[in-house]
C-alpha cells in the first residue's frame, strides 16, 4: 500500500494547490509554495519509511504491491520497491522540494500551474521508479514529458517554445519505440502479458530479443542521454526555469539511467551482453564528447548541462561494463550527478535571479561579492570534477575501476574525464567565482538558497564520505542485475 | 596507544578546518591566525611525538584501518594509515613545516593587506589534512583521497588573489596539469586492482614481489609509468615542469608551503612509498633517474638565468625535486627523503626570507633591486644567506651539503650507468651552488636603505624563519639516519676522488658566483634567455593548450546533434519525394478529389523540406510558428505549436515503430 501511497501522495497534493491558493491567498503564493514543500517533505518521508521497511515485502523487495486490473489483456497495478527504486524516489521528492525553493523569486506568474507541473513530475517519475508492469511503466514514462514539457515551454527563458518542443519530439520519438517494443513483447506472448516477471521468463529468439532491446532501449538512451541523441538536452536545460533543469537533470535523466539499469539485463540478458561493448563505447563517447563540449561554451547553463552528459556516459558505461563494481558505480553515479548538477544548476539559477544572465563574460567576481554563492560554486564544481570525498568520486572511480577489469583501454579513456571536469569546472570558477566583480551588487544567497545548496552539499559529503551506506542499499537491485545476467551466459 | 594517536594525526588539521569554514560568528583576524596555528601545531605535535616514539623504541611498522571506504564486488578499499620510518620522517617534516609556515602567514598577511583571512587559514589546514593523508596512508585509494584534496586547495591556494587575473590563470594551469597526472595515478591504481585485486599496500607489494620479480611483463612496465606520471605531474617535473613558475601568484606563505615539504615533494613521496613496485616494474627506475637528471640540470640552469627573486626559488625547487628523482631512480629512497628533509627546511626558510626582504623592500621582487637588504634587515638577509648556502650544499656546514652528497652516492650506485648519472648530478650541484650564491650575493649588493623604512620582521615571521634557518644549517647529522632508516646506507661510500669531486662542486659553483658579482660572468645572452623561459615552457605550454584548444574548437556547435537533426531532415525529404511519386502517377484528375489533396500535401512537403537551414528541428519550429500565426486569435501561439509539434513527433516516431514491428515479426 505505500507503494500506492508514493504515487498517489503528490498527486493529490498537486491537484489540490488550487484549492489552496483559492481558499488560503497569501503575499507571493506563500501557501502554495509551503503545501508544495509539505507534499515534498511528507512523499520524502514515507519513501524513507519504506526504505526502512514500513512496506509489506519479501527478501527481494523492501515493498510489493499487485492489484489484478485488466486482467483480461494481462494489466495489473505491479509495483515493487528496493533500495535503488525507493531510493530513487526519495531523491525525487527531495528535488523537488529543492526546485520548489529555488524558484521562489523566479517565479512570479502562474505560480499554482507551476507547482502543480513540479507535483506532476514527482508523481509521473515516481512511477516509473516503481512500476514493473510494463504498460503502466509506459504510462508514466510518457507522463513525464507533460509537465516537463510545460515547466520549459511556460516558464522558461530564451527560446523556451523552440527548446520545449525540442525536448518533446526528441524524448517522444525514443518514446514511442519504447511502446512498440512493450507492445510486441506484451501480445507477443500468449497469454497476453505486460508484467516484466512474467516477461523475463518468456523464451525469444535472439533477434527478437536484440530489436526488442533495441527498441526498449531507444528511448532510455534519448533520456540518459547518450550521443548523439543528446540534442534536446543542453537547449532543454538552459532555457528551462530553474526548477525545470534540476528536475531534469537530477530527476529525468535518472529515469533513462534507471530504465537501463533494470529492465534489459531483466528481460534480454543475452542481447545485453551481445550488445555491451558497443554500449560502453557510447559511453566513452559521451564521457568526452560531453566534457569537450562544456570546455568549450561561454554560457554557465549551457557548460553544467554539457558536463551532465558527459557524467551520464559514465553511467551508460558502468551500466554495460556488466561487472559488478562498475555497476554499483553507476548507480552510485545517478545519485551523485543528481545532486551537483541539480545544486549548480540552483546556484546559477540564484544568479540568473540577481543579474538577469547566465553568461559567463557577465558574471564574475563572486568571491568578493557574495561569498555563500561563491562557496557554493566551488564546492559544487569540485564535486562536478569527482574531487574525492564527494559523492561523484565514489561513482566514477568505481566505474573506472570496474571498467579496468573487463576492458582497460575503455577504462583508460574514461580516467581522461578527470581531466577535461577540471578544465570545465575551472573555466566555470574563473568566470564565476574569481574576477573583478561587475558594477551592479549581488546579493548573496538568502536562507532558502543557502538551505538548499546545505543539503545538497551534506548529501554529496556523506555519500562522498561514508558511501557504504548508499552502496548497501544498492546492493540488492545491483546483485539482482548481475544474477540474471551470470544465468544468460551460463545457460547460452 | 600508538595505532590511536596515529588515526588521530590528521583530526587536528580537519578540526581546524571544520572550525574555520564553518564557525557561525566573526572570528578576529588573531583568532583565525591562532586556529590555523593550533590546527597544524596539533597535527604536528601528534606526528612528531609518533616519530619519536617510533625511533625511540625502534619499533616497526604499525597500521590502523580507521574506517572501511567502499567494500563491493571484490574491493576493499580501507581508511588505512600506516606509520614506519617513511610516514616517520614524511609526516614530522611536514608537520614542522606547516605550523612554522601558518605562523608566519598569521603576522605576514594581515601586514600585507590582506584581509578575510578565515578562508586561507580554513584552505592551509585543509590543505595539511590531505598531506597528512598521502605521507600516512597504507592503501592507495586513502592516499589517492589525500593526493587530490591536496591538489584541490593548491587550486584555491594558489588563486587566493581571486580578482586578479594573471593569479586565477595561474591556478587553473597548475590543477589542469597536475590533474593530467592524478588521472594516470588513478588509472595506474585502477590497472593494479584489475591485477592483483586489492588496493592495501602491504598486499599489493606481496603480490608485486612475487609476480614482477620473475621476469616482468610489459604491462608492468606501463603500470609503472602511469604511476611515475603521476608523481612527476604533482612534483613538476619534466615533462611537466610547465605549471610550476606561474604558481607563484600565490602569496609567499602558500609557496612557501607548497615549495617546501608538500604538494610538489609529494610526488617524490609517493615514489619512495611505492619503491617496491617501481623498482620491480622494468625500466621505470632508469627513466625516474634520467627525467630527475634532466630536470635538476634544466631548472638549475633556468633558476641561474632568472631576474625574479621567487621564480628563482620556483626553478630551484624544480631542481631540487630532480635530485630526489634522480636518487629514487638509482635505488636510494633514503637519500632521496633524506634531501627531501633538508630541502623543507632550506626552501622555506629561502621563501619566507625573501618575503621579508621583498616587503622591506616595498614589495620589490626583482633580484637587481633587492640590493642592499642586508642594511635593510638583517635578519632576513642572513637568514636567505644561510639558507642560500645550505641550498648549494656548501661542505660540511649545512645540511644541504649531507643529503646532497648521499644522493649523489646513490646516483654513483645505480649499476652500469651510475657514473653517468653521478656526473650529471655533479655539474647541477655546481649548478645550484652558482644560482643560490648568485641570489645572496645579489642581496648583499650596496644600495641605500630605503626612507623611513621600518617593515621588519614581527615576532612569529622572525621565530619561523630563525628556526627554519636554524634546520637548514643544523640537520646535516640527521641526514644519515634518515637515509639509514627509510632505506639505504647512512654514509655516502665515494671514493676518496668521488667524495672530493662532490666536495669541489658547490664550491666552484659559489666561486662562479663570486667571479660573476665582480663582472667576470661569461656573456651568453640567447642562452640566458632560453633559460630564463624555462627551455621552451612556453613552447610545450602554447603546443598543449592550443591542441586542446583545436579539439573543443573542433566539436563546438555540437556536430553530432546537429549531424543527427540534419538526419532527421532528411526524413520529410524522402516523404515528399515518395508523395509527388505517387501524385505524378495517378495523373490528371478533377480537382477536389484526394489526389489533389495529395498534390498539395506532397509540394508543402517539398517545400518544408527544401526551406532553407541545416537543422529539421529548426525548421518544424519555423513551421510550426508560422502555423501558429496563420491559426491567429482562435487559437494561442504556444497552444498551436505544442500541438503541432506533438503532432510531428508522433508521425516520426510511428514511422519508426512500424519500422520496429517490422523487424521484430
Amino acid at each position: 500500500m505505500i507503494l500506492v501511497g508514493l504515487i498517489l501522495l503528490p498527486l493529490i497534493g498537486g491537484l489540490a494547490l488550487p484549492l489552496v491558493a483559492r481558499f488560503a491567498p497569501g503575499a507571493e503564493d506563500r501557501p502554495v509554495r509551503l503545501a508544495t514543500l509539505g507534499v515534498m517533505a511528507a512523499q520524502a518521508a514515507l519513501a524513507v519509511a519504506a526504505l526502512f521497511g514500513a512496506g509489506a515485502g519479501d527478501g527481494r523487495w523492501l515493498a510489493l504491491h499487485r492489484t489484478p486490473w485488466a486482467s483480461g489483456v494481462g494489466i495489473e497495478l505491479h509495483l515493487a520497491g528496493d533500495g535503488l527504486s525507493l531510493g530513487l524516489v526519495t531523491l525525487t521528492a527531495a528535488l523537488g522540494a529543492v526546485s520548489t525553493l529555488a524558484s521562489w523569486r523566479e517565479i512570479r506568474r502562474r505560480v499554482v500551474l507551476f507547482h502543480l507541473c513540479i507535483c506532476g513530475t514527482v508523481t509521473a517519475a515516481t512511477g516509473v521508479f516503481l512500476s514493473f508492469d510494463l504498460l503502466l511503466f509506459v504510462f508514466f514514462w510518457e507522463g513525464m514529458l507533460v509537465p516537463a514539457f510545460i515547466l520549459i515551454a511556460l516558464y522558461g527563458h530564451g527560446a523556451r517554445e523552440r527548446s520545449a518542443l525540442k525536448f518533446l519530439i526528441y524524448n517522444q520519438v525514443g518514446g514511442l519505440a519504447l511502446i512498440a517494443a512493450v507492445l510486441a513483447m506484451g501480445a507477443g506472448a500468449s497469454p497476453p502479458v505486460f508484467d516484466a516477471f512474467a516477461l523475463a521468463e518468456v523464451e525469444r529468439s535472439p533477434a527478437a530479443a536484440l530489436w526488442l532491446l533495441l527498441g526498449m532501449s531507444a528511448a532510455f538512451l534519448v533520456k540518459l542521454p547518450a550521443v548523439p541523441v543528446h540534442g534536446w538536452l543542453p537547449d532543454a536545460h538552459t532555457d528551462a526555469p530553474t526548477a525545470g533543469s534540476i528536475l531534469l537533470a537530477g530527476v529525468l535523466l535518472k529515469t533513462g539511467a534507471y530504465g537501463l539499469y533494470r529492465f534489459p539485463p531483466m528481460l534480454f540478458p543475452e542481447a545485453m551482453v551481445q550488445v555491451a561493448p558497443y554500449a560502453m563505447a557510447l559511453g566513452l563517447a559521451g564521457i568526452l564528447y560531453g566534457g569537450l563540449l562544456a570546455c568549450g561554451q561561454t554560457d554557465a547553463k549551457r557548460l553544467i548541462a554539457y558536463t551532465s552528459v558527459s557524467h551520464m556516459g559514465f553511467v551508460l558505461m558502468g551500466i554495460f561494463a556488466l561487472n559488478p563494481l562498475a555497476r554499483t558505480g553507476a548507480a552510485v553515479e545517478m545519485f551523485a550527478h543528481a545532486f551537483s548538477a541539480s545544486a549548480l544548476f540552483l546556484v546559477v539559477g540564484a544568479l540568473h535571479a540577481r543579474l538577469g544572465t547566465h553568461r559567463m563574460d557577465a558574471l564574475g567576481g563572486l568571491q568578493a561579492t557574495a561569498p555563500r554563492l561563491a562557496g557554493g560554486f566551488a564546492f559544487f564544481a569540485a564535486a562536478a570534477l569527482a574531487m574525492p570525498g564527494t559523492a561523484n568520486f565514489v561513482g566514477e572511480a568505481l566505474v573506472i575501476l570496474g571498467t579496468f577489469q573487463v576492458a582497460w583501454p575503455l577504462g583508460l579513456g574514461a580516467a581522461a574525464a578527470l581531466v577535461l571536469s577540471v578544465v570545465y569546472a575551472t573555466l566555470l570558477l574563473r568566470n564565476t567565482v574569481f574576477g573583478e566583480p561587475g558594477t551592479r551588487p549581488t546579493e548573496d544567497a538568502d536562507l532558502r538558497e543557502a538551505a538548499a545548496m546545505l543539503a545538497l552539499a551534506a548529501a554529496v559529503l556523506v555519500v562522498g564520505l561514508q558511501p557504504q551506506m548508499l552502496i548497501e542499499l544498492l546492493t540488492p537491485a545491483q546483485e539482482a542485475v548481475g544474477r540474471a545476467l551470470e544465468a544468460a551466459s551460463g545457460g547460452g | 596507544m600508538a595505532e590511536a594517536l596515529l588515526a588521530l594525526i590528521p583530526a587536528p588539521a580537519l578540526i581546524g578546518f571544520a572550525l574555520l569554514l564553518g564557525w557561525p560568528a566573526p572570528l578576529s583576524a588573531r583568532m583565525e591566525g591562532r586556529l590555523g596555528a593550533a590546527a597544524a601545531g596539533g597535527s604536528a605535535a601528534l606526528a612528531l611525538g609518533l616519530a619519536a616514539w617510533l625511533f625511540a623504541t625502534g619499533s616497526g611498522a604499525i597500521r590502523v584501518e580507521v574506517a572501511p571506504f567502499v567494500v563491493t564486488g571484490g574491493l576493499e578499499a580501507m581508511l588505512a594509515l600506516r606509520f614506519d620510518a617513511l610516514s616517520a620522517v614524511a609526516s614530522g617534516t611536514v608537520g614542522v613545516v606547516g605550523v612554522l609556515v601558518v605562523l608566519y602567514a598569521a603576522e605576514f598577511m594581515p601586514r600585507e593587506g590582506e584581509t578575510r583571512l578565515r578562508r586561507l587559514f580554513a584552505l592551509l589546514s585543509l590543505f595539511l589534512a590531505g598531506m597528512f593523508a598521502v605521507v600516512l596512508a597504507d592503501d592507495l585509494v586513502a592516499l589517492f583521497l589525500g593526493w587530490e584534496i591536496v591538489g584541490l586547495c593548491s587550486y584555491f591556494l594558489i588563486g587566493w588573489r581571486s580578482r586578479e587575473a594573471a593569479a586565477a590563470d595561474a591556478a587553473r594551469q597548475a590543477f589542469v596539469v597536475t590533474r593530467i597526472g592524478d588521472a594516470l595515478l588513478l588509472a595506474g591504481i585502477a590497472a593494479l586492482f584489475a591485477r592483483f585485486g586489492t588496493t592495501s599496500l602491504p598486499e599489493l607489494f606481496g603480490a608485486v614481489e612475487g609476480a614482477w620479480r620473475g621476469g616482468a611483463t610489459l604491462a608492468a612496465g606501463a603500470i609503472g609509468a602511469l604511476v611515475l606520471a603521476g608523481a612527476l605531474a604533482k612534483s613538476a617535473q619534466v615533462p611537466f615542469h610547465v605549471w610550476l613558475p606561474d604558481a607563484m601568484a600565490g602569496p609567499t606563505p602558500v609557496s612557501a608551503l607548497l615549495h617546501a615539504a608538500t604538494m610538489v615533494a609529494a610526488g617524490a613521496f609517493l615514489l619512495a612509498r611505492l619503491a617496491p613496485l617501481t623498482e620491480a616494474a622494468p625500466g621505470i627506475g632508469a627513466a625516474t633517474a634520467w627525467l630527475g637528471l634532466a630536470g635538476a640540470l634544466g631548472a638549475g640552469l633556468a633558476a641561474l638565468a632568472q631576474r625574479d627573486v621567487k621564480r628563482l626559488l620556483a626553478w630551484s625547487t624544480v631542481s631540487q625535486i630532480g635530485f630526489m628523482f634522480l636518487a629514487l631512480g638509482a635505488g636510494a629512497p633514503g637519500a632521496a627523503m633524506a634531501h627531501f628533509v633538508t630541502h623543507a627546511a632550506f626552501k622555506a626558510a629561502l621563501f619566507l626570507a625573501a618575503g621579508l626582504v621583498s616587503r622591506e623592500a616595498g614589495h620589490e621582487r626583482r633580484l637587481d633591486r633587492l640590493g642592499g637588504a642586508r642594511r635593510r634587515g638583517p635578519l632576513g638577509f642572513w637568514v636567505f644567506a644561510a639558507a642560500a648556502l645550505a641550498l648549494g650544499g656548501a661542505p660540511w656546514v649545512t645540511a644541504g651539503f649531507w643529503s646532497k652528497e648521499l644522493v649523489l652516492a646513490g646516483a654513483l650506485g645505480a649499476g652500469p650507468l651510475g657514473p653517468a648519472l653521478w656526473a650529471g648530478a655533479v655539474a647541477a650541484s655546481a649548478v645550484t651552488a652558482a644560482y643560490a650564491g648568485r641570489a645572496a650575493l645579489a642581496l648583499a649588493r650596496g644600495g641605500a636603505p630605503r626612507e623611513g623604512a621600518t617593515d621588519g620582521p614581527g615576532a612569529a615571521e622572525a621565530a619561523a624563519v630563525l628556526v627554519l634557518a636554524a634546520l637548514a644549517l643544523g640537520l646535516g647529522p640527521a641526514a644519515g639516519p634518515v637515509a639509514e632508516a627509510v632505506g639505504g646506507a647512512a654514509t655516502p661510500h665515494l671514493g676518496a676522488a668521488a667524495a672530493g669531486i662532490g666536495v669541489a662542486a658547490p664550491l666552484a659553483g659559489f666561486s662562479a658566483a663570486l667571479l660573476a658579482e665582480a663582472g667576470w660572468a661569461p656573456r651568453a645572452p640567447r642562452l640566458a634567455a632560453a633559460a630564463r623561459g624555462g627551455f621552451g615552457v612556453d613552447a610545450i605550454r602554447g603546443a598543449v593548450a592550443g591542441g586542446f584548444g583545436r579539439m573543443v574548437h573542433a566539436v563546438s556547435g555540437d556536430p553530432l546533434a546537429r549531424g543527427m537533426h540534419a538526419l532527421a531532415g532528411g526524413v520529410p525529404r524522402l516523404a515528399a519525394t515518395f508523395a509527388s511519386g505517387a501524385a505524378d502517377g495517378a495523373g490528371p484528375r478533377a480537382p477536389g478529389g484526394p489526389e489533389a489533396w495529395r498534390r498539395r500535401g506532397a509540394e508543402r512537403l517539398a517545400r518544408f523540406a527544401r526551406a532553407p537551414g541545416d537543422d529539421l528541428l529548426d525548421r518544424l519550429w519555423r513551421g510550426v510558428a508560422a502555423g501558429a500565426a496563420g491559426m491567429g486569435r482562435m487559437a494561442g501561439r504556444a497552444q498551436g505549436g505544442r500541438l503541432r509539434g506533438y503532432l510531428a513527433g508522433s508521425a516520426i516516431g510511428a514511422a519508426l515503430l512500424l519500422l520496429l514491428g517490422w523487424a521484430a515479426a
